[in-house]
């Protein structure tokens, strides 16, 4: 049996290549064992709550150093070209939860399970969307022969009203082809940003035995949930599983919402443009054709959706961060501010000390009568920001008043003539940031 | 009160009530070239602000007052939203705030400037997503380039599941380099009239505990921001009906912008939505679907230089926290299968109406340039865009007997043959069959054509206040005492607001919150 | 808003201008007055089609108006938690402000007493010689008639009642149904709507009046038109795509892109317990604490969203002198073929919620919102707009939106496939699990 090969492990989230293995009837299908447990996880605010999750075993469900049942659960990234087959084993020490897997947005077969005519509370009832993985350690598997590339959730298609908020979920990617998260859509890094929420009083009933027909919490109709995650941490705690990037790199924005409330992505000084939604590429007939991608930099993501965006501008300058947060404004946990979904995402600085712009900051004046900057792009900055100063004295004069913003790449700003006789002028690289990556030399 | 662009509106006679800048071109309607949108987006230009973060109260409508915090215009006020900052693209905005709030919770303020991109931010202290302004003292400095038209959120970075709450919310409009008429750089953005649609919501126990210094509450019952529940909702600051009042009233001295959109037939509005609050809002404009143009200050354009080509169609909008979006919206009443102005052949005419006033925006700027000779008229390249696709209208022709006589007029049909030309063709209309009629062409008018049913007696009905006692635009009619009485122009009169209709009430009073009414007034009444 | 006078409270011994058989409410049988404003209590007005033009294209002249009267009133429903062993007959009874459908009744307004129906019945088109009315079509003109009969449960109010034709394109306000800009019709009286139906889509209606209020007490039902390219002449070209008669499209797209086999309407609401109970024992009503705990689609919870059968609601129990009505007479369960394409017309009205719907194991293309084809503006010379079509898994909706979806059935397994909300604290009848916004697709081979 081949055993999974592990990428790298940040903070608690997993990232697995999942190993090729072949099935019986022939097709190439990546493997993973998922087993859920329950386990307890502690929010910044000290408060404990108890989670069910989803744990990564080796095969014949034997541990794998490691691995411990998390949330969201392991990532799961299948080959471009393969299928996917979970194999699912239920450790949930609540006696009578069934437990299954969907994957929303892939075409399947599905076998929903329901309540027998006998039972006494929700006689003929659907259960499950699919079929079950009985109780008290039974195993069951669940295949996808033909997966659909892009961006999915998966998470527990068995009651899911109580198990899905309870943590079992996770996200399951694929691509089109190497590089390609769809065909046409490149790229070298992806962030993948899983939202979702915890009601610690619907946990507490779950675990504690308190929820169920006749009995104190009778059903989820009253979430409302304290604390808000994205890919299982709420601020302070950083969000793990974000790659660095440095500059050059095409990124990828993986949104996922495993909550039950709709949240907004919202990009900090950037655009974004949605790529593809649920897993399904642009806007245009098929979906093959030229998408027709919304540029924005709020990302509007309901319960259950998901979408993939690239950057509009190429990430260029650092060091810095970038800030995204829930502009639906979930930013506390509980009570304390400065918490929740907030995730900010690093960029190294561009190759070593980044370049200066020269000294060719040249000043004339055009022949519409205003004044023409010029300098030589050598910063590869997001911006240029062109300042200018009238002060002169012993000390260097303060550069405060912004004449105007140059792109990447243009090497000129055309100015109003100032009144002064002696005007200085400054041009600074900005970073994707937004911040100033250094000061150019005065002209 | 400032105003972004100026004013001015050349001589209107009727023939050009439905005037809309650069239709059509010819000879002596000149006067159609240069008519200026009105601007009626209230807020402050020039691009260099000095805002301070103070707390107030507001007002809603039913009578409550709460404990808030807004931007101030320099030494002004607190107000709720913001003013509004209009600048031109391009156009470098620096924002110094400084911070004049007490509260053990508002010690540090910011703005960030979401769709901003570039923004740097001087003096201060780091927080969390930007420089803040402390109360103890200093300033901090946002500049950036507006550099691309459109309309955008600003709002506190510190703390704002709280701050903006609180109120520290505003809106930016950015008008394109040289079109202060259209929304962004494609003719096909050009707009009569633009209005400001900042959406927000309110806890108001959030607010109450924040005056008694007792938020977050966690001593039952509980208050955080957690359990946010609004039970107030607010265009530009105000819940509705105060959004009808006027700006600037003295009453409102916190909250000084208001919503009161009017239009007249054909003419294109500009509506600037924003979602500034916790909540999205499914925001319905009533009287006709809406286009969407762009979204966070982005034109919908599939390729540079193609307009907004990818922008859809829609009756209800959903506005989430955070987006912003522009959607154009006209009303025509074509196709209503009734004459809207109540004109009635052989019978009685309405004030201020010739065939010129017909519903019809484009009938009528045909109309009045079409000679009693044409066959066939050529619109200048371009404006044939403005007609719907099949698009065929009877006219009266300028200078035919009014129908009002009684005298059996001759009626103009023009029907489109290609990109920008049209073929007229003359003939009589049939007083009985109210058809068409010229030789094998059979049409379907709506002028002339009366309401096809009964409408029930005064004392079977309740009337709003905004009836005028008649059906049709323009008309008035007698009303029982206590009815009616806000429609002095007898206006059509639109409920705008949020389909969640939990949301157009002001806590337990209905109505109120999201709302406000959109106006369609007859041809002949000035919008300032 | 109220009226400022008392109104007629409508029970028996009403005075009323009947037509009496159902004939005389149908084209041709009555002759609209002739003065503007009349008195008339239940009055229907059906004006026969005399103008000699086909303006919904089927070739006969002189069938384009269709007619439709409701009541509008008060009633009783049952949410899903409803006792189903017998024992408990009242469990799951709440209250609800409604429309009904009294086009084919003799006695339309006692019909309608304590009669309302939810959600309320698609407005369809009744015509004279024709069977059983027939869905909208564009090009059809529309003469609706609404009877108020008044709260029998609560003799204190004399709410007006409205109907708003939500999207309704160029609308006249007497005719939009929304009060404070319009006429309502008191209690004990009729009030003529005419819509000339020039556009197809999914539509929506509602009582307007008190808006907060008589929508969250459930004046909502279904409304769409059929576009005029479902009567194309067979071979047809639509492009490169061939018309035949008997195809069916949602909008006139003009390349058969629309086109679908079945076709369903679903709509989503939502009640609020308390705030029905306040309104049955004349308690006052608490709006800013409104909170939607039975999520419904088409006006029933899981599992009576897949319950074929009209339910029964138990308004004997609170007017010993009516029979129990089956209220609920709409379901949500869907069903197609293998192979078919399914058209769902989703449309939301609840009052206090966006809510999100998914359907698992299968793929929608989004085609249409707000009563439009899902494409860009068309361009100069009338050159079609932009393919703004898009597949997704999920379709959120607030208040007052609607969204055609189109499923391709084609190589799909057949089975019980899952209609349900992603908020999934929402698969809950209130205290109730395993229930609320949730239905089955069921595709057969």
């Amino acid at each position: 049996m081949r055993t999974l090969m592990h990428l790298r492990t940040l903070g608690t989230v997993t990232l697995a290549i999942l190993a090729l293995s072949v099935t019986a009837g022939g097709t190439m299908a990546a493997e993973v064992w998922l087993q859920a447990e329950s386990f307890t996880k502690t929010m910044p605010d000290a408060s404990v709550v108890t989670m069910w999750g989803f744990r990564r075993m080796d095969t014949g469900w034997t541990n794998l150093p490691g691995e411990v049942a998390q949330v969201p659960g392991p990532r799961l990234v299948v080959p471009p070209g393969e299928g996917l087959t979970i194999h699912l084993r239920n450790n949930l020490p609540v006696t009578a939860e069934p437990i299954s897997i969907v994957i929303p947005g892939q075409v399947a077969a599905m076998t929903p399970t329901k309540f027998g005519p006998g039972d006494p509370n929700y006689p003929n009832r659907m259960r499950s969307f699919t079929n079950e993985t009985a109780p008290a350690g039974s195993t069951a598997d669940y295949a996808w022969p033909s997966l659909k590339e892009g961006t999915y959730l998966y998470h527990s298609g068995t009651h899911p009203q109580v198990q899905v908020q309870m943590g079992l979920y996770g996200a399951v990617t694929k691509d089109y082809a190497a590089g390609q998260a769809y065909s046409g859509v490149s790229y070298t890094k992806d962030v993948l940003l899983i939202y979702s929420e915890v009601d610690p009083a619907l946990h507490a009933a779950v675990t504690g035995g308190t929820y169920g027909p006749g009995l104190a919490v009778t059903s989820t109709i009253a979430y409302e949930p304290k604390y808000y995650l994205v890919n299982g941490a709420s601020y302070p705690d950083p969000t793990p599983g974000l790659p660095v990037l440095a500059t050059g790199d095409q990124v990828l924005f993986r949104f996922l919402n495993a909550g039950l409330e709709t949240h907004i992505p919202m990009l900090q000084g950037l655009y974004v443009n949605l790529v593809a939604e649920d897993g399904n590429k642009g806007l245009g007939p098929g979906g093959t054709s030229a998408p027709y991608p919304k540029t924005v930099y709020s990302v509007f993501l309901p319960a259950g959706q998901t979408a993939d965006a690239t950057l509009v501008q190429p990430i260029q300058l650092g060091p810095c961060s970038f800030a995204i947060y829930d502009r639906a404004l979930h930013l506390t946990n509980a009570a304390t501010t400065n918490g929740g979904m907030y995730t900010f995402v690093a960029l190294t600085a561009a190759g070593g000390i980044p370049p200066r712009v020269d000294d060719t900051l040249m000043v004339t004046k055009d022949p519409s009568g205003n004044i023409l900057l010029k300098w030589t792009d050598l910063a590869g900055g997001f911006f240029y920001k062109v300042y200018q100063s009238t002060s002169v004295g012993p000390t260097l004069p303060p550069f405060t008043n912004l004449v105007g913003t140059s792109p990447s790449g243009s090497t000129g700003l055309s100015a109003p003539m100032p009144a002064a006789n002696l005007v200085f002028y400054q041009v600074a690289a900005v970073t994707t940031c937004g911040t100033l990556a250094q000061e150019g030399p005065q002209n | 009160m400032s105003r972004a662009i100026s004013k001015g509106r050349t001589a209107m006679n009727r023939v050009m009530t439905f005037g809309r800048s650069g239709v059509l071109v010819l000879g002596a309607l000149a006067l159609f070239l240069s008519i200026p949108a009105s601007a009626t987006i209230d807020g402050l230009s020039g691009g260099t602000y000095a805002f301070s973060a103070r707390e107030g109260f507001i007002s809603t409508a039913d009578g409550g007052s709460f404990y808030c915090w807004g931007y101030a215009n320099g030494a002004g006020v607190m107000q709720f939203p913001g003013p509004t900052l209009i600048v031109n693209e391009g156009q470098v905005v620096t924002v110094t705030l400084t911070n004049a709030i007490p509260h053990a919770l508002g010690t540090k303020v910011s703005l960030v400037f979401p769709g901003q991109e570039a923004v740097v931010a001087t003096g201060g202290t780091a927080g969390l997503l930007t420089q803040e302004a402390s109360t103890a003292g200093g300033a901090v400095t946002y500049t950036f380039t507006a550099s691309q038209p459109g309309t955008y959120l600003y709002h506190s970075g510190t703390s704002p599941e709280l701050q903006c709450e609180m109120g520290l919310v505003g809106a930016l409009v950015v008008r394109p380099a040289g079109h202060p008429t259209w929304a962004y750089n494609h003719s096909a953005t050009a707009f009569d009239h633009e209005y400001l649609f900042l959406l927000t919501d309110m806890d108001p126990r959030i607010h109450e505990l924040m005056e008694l210094n007792q938020f977050p509450k966690i001593t039952a019952p509980t208050k955080d921001s957690s359990s946010w529940w609004p039970t107030f909702w607010f265009i530009n600051g105000r819940t509705g009906p105060d959004t009808m009042a006027d700006a600037f009233v003295a009453w409102l001295p916190n909250q000084p912008y208001n919503c009161n959109p009017r239009s007249k037939p054909g003419e294109t509005v500009l509506a600037r939505m924003l979602g500034a609050g916790h909540d999205s809002h499914p925001f319905h404009t009533h009287g006709a679907n809406h286009r969407v143009i762009a979204r966070d200050g982005r034109m919908l354009e599939s390729t540079p230089g193609a307009g907004p080509d990818l922008g859809w169609s829609d009756f209800t909008a959903t506005i989430s926290p955070g987006e912003t979006m522009d959607a154009l919206w006209s009303w025509s009443g074509y196709g209503m299968g009734w004459d809207i102005y109540g004109h009635q052949l052989g019978g009685t005419n309405l004030p201020g109406h010739g065939f010129d006033a017909h519903e019809m925006y484009a009938q009528s700027t045909l109309a009045s340039a079409i000679t009693p000779t044409d066959t066939a008229i050529t619109v200048p390249a371009g404006e044939g865009a403005r007609f719907p696709a099949a698009f065929r209208a009877i006219l009266y022709q300028a200078g035919a007997p009014d129908p009002d006589t009684g005298t059996t007029p001759e009626v103009v049909m023009v029907s489109r043959t290609g990109a920008d030309t049209f073929t007229i063709g003359r003939g009589k209309e049939s007083t009985t069959a109210l058809a068409w009629a010229a030789g094998s062409i059979l049409a379907y008018t709506d002028h002339g054509r009366g309401l096809t049913v009964s409408l029930p007696s005064q004392q079977t009905i309740a009337n709003g206040q905004f009836v005028s006692g008649s059906p049709f635009l323009g008309g008035s009619g007698e009303l029982p005492p206590g009815e009616g009485g806000f429609n002095i122009n007898g206006g059509l009169y639109f409920m705008w607001h949020s389909h969640n209709e939990r949301e157009i009430v002001n806590d337990n009073t209905f109505p109120g919150g999201m709302l406000t009414m959109f106006v369609v007034e007859p041809p002949w009444v000035v919008i300032p | 808003m109220i009226a400022n006078r008392l109104g007629i409270v409508l029970l028996a011994g009403i005075l009323m201008v009947s037509l009496g058989a159902w004939a005389d409410n149908l084209p041709g049988a009555k002759r609209p007055r002739t003065d503007l404003y009349g008195p008339e209590s239940v009055l229907v007005q059906c004006p026969p089609d005399t103008d000699g033009i086909d303006t919904d294209g089927d070739g006969n002249p002189s069938n384009d108006n269709v007619c439709m009267h409701l009541t509008a009133g008060d009633g009783f429903v049952k949410t899903a938690d409803r006792d189903r062993t017998g024992a408990i007959p009242e469990q799951g009874d709440i209250y609800t402000f409604g429309f009904s459908d009294v086009t084919l009744s003799s006695v339309p307004d006692l019909d309608g007493v304590c009669g309302a129906e939810f959600p309320a019945p698609t407005l369809v088109g009744y015509r004279a010689g024709a069977g059983s009315p027939e869905p909208l079509r564009e090009g059809q003109k529309l003469y609706l008639t609404l009877t108020n009969v008044g709260m029998v449960m609560r003799g204190d109010l004399f709410d007006p009642h409205t109907v708003h034709f939500h999207g309704f394109p160029n609308a006249s306000t007497i005719f939009d149904g929304e009060p404070m800009a319009s006429i309502s019709i008191n209690m004990g009286a009729s009030l003529t709507y005419f819509y000339n139906l020039v556009e197809p889509g999914t539509f929506m209606y509602h009582c307007h009046v008190e808006a907060s209020e008589h929508m969250q007490m459930g004046m909502l039902g279904n409304l769409y038109v059929l576009p005029k390219q479902d009567k194309l002449p067979d071979g047809t070209l639509l492009g490169s795509f061939t018309h035949h008669t008997g195809y069916k499209y949602a909008y006139n797209d003009g390349d058969g892109s629309t086109k679908y086999d079945v076709d369903f309407p679903i709509q989503i609401t939502s009640f609020d317990p308390n705030f029905h109970n306040a309104d049955l024992s004349i308690q006052p009503l608490n709006f800013a604490y409104m909170n939607d705990t039975y999520p419904m689609l088409n006006g029933r919870g899981y599992p009576d969203t897949v319950l074929n059968a009209p339910i029964m609601n138990n308004r004997k129990a609170y007017r010993p002198e009516l029979l129990n009505k089956p209220a609920q007479k709409v379901n949500a369960r869907v069903q197609a073929a293998v192979g078919q394409k399914l058209l769902l017309r989703i449309s939301s009205l609840a009052t206090t919620d966006f809510y999100s719907v998914k359907i698992l194991g299968l793929s929608m293309k989004v085609v249409g919102r707000g009563a439009h084809l899902l494409r860009g503006p068309d361009g100069p010379g009338g050159t079609p707009g932009k393919n703004l079509y898009y597949d997704t898994d999920t379709i959120t909706l607030g208040g007052g939106q609607t969204s055609e979806v189109i499923l391709d059935l084609a190589g799909v397994a057949p089975g019980t496939y899952y209609f349900y909300s992603s908020n999934l604290n929402h698969l809950s009848n209130n205290l109730e699990d395993y229930g609320g916004m949730m239905t089955e697709i069921e595709v057969i081979p």
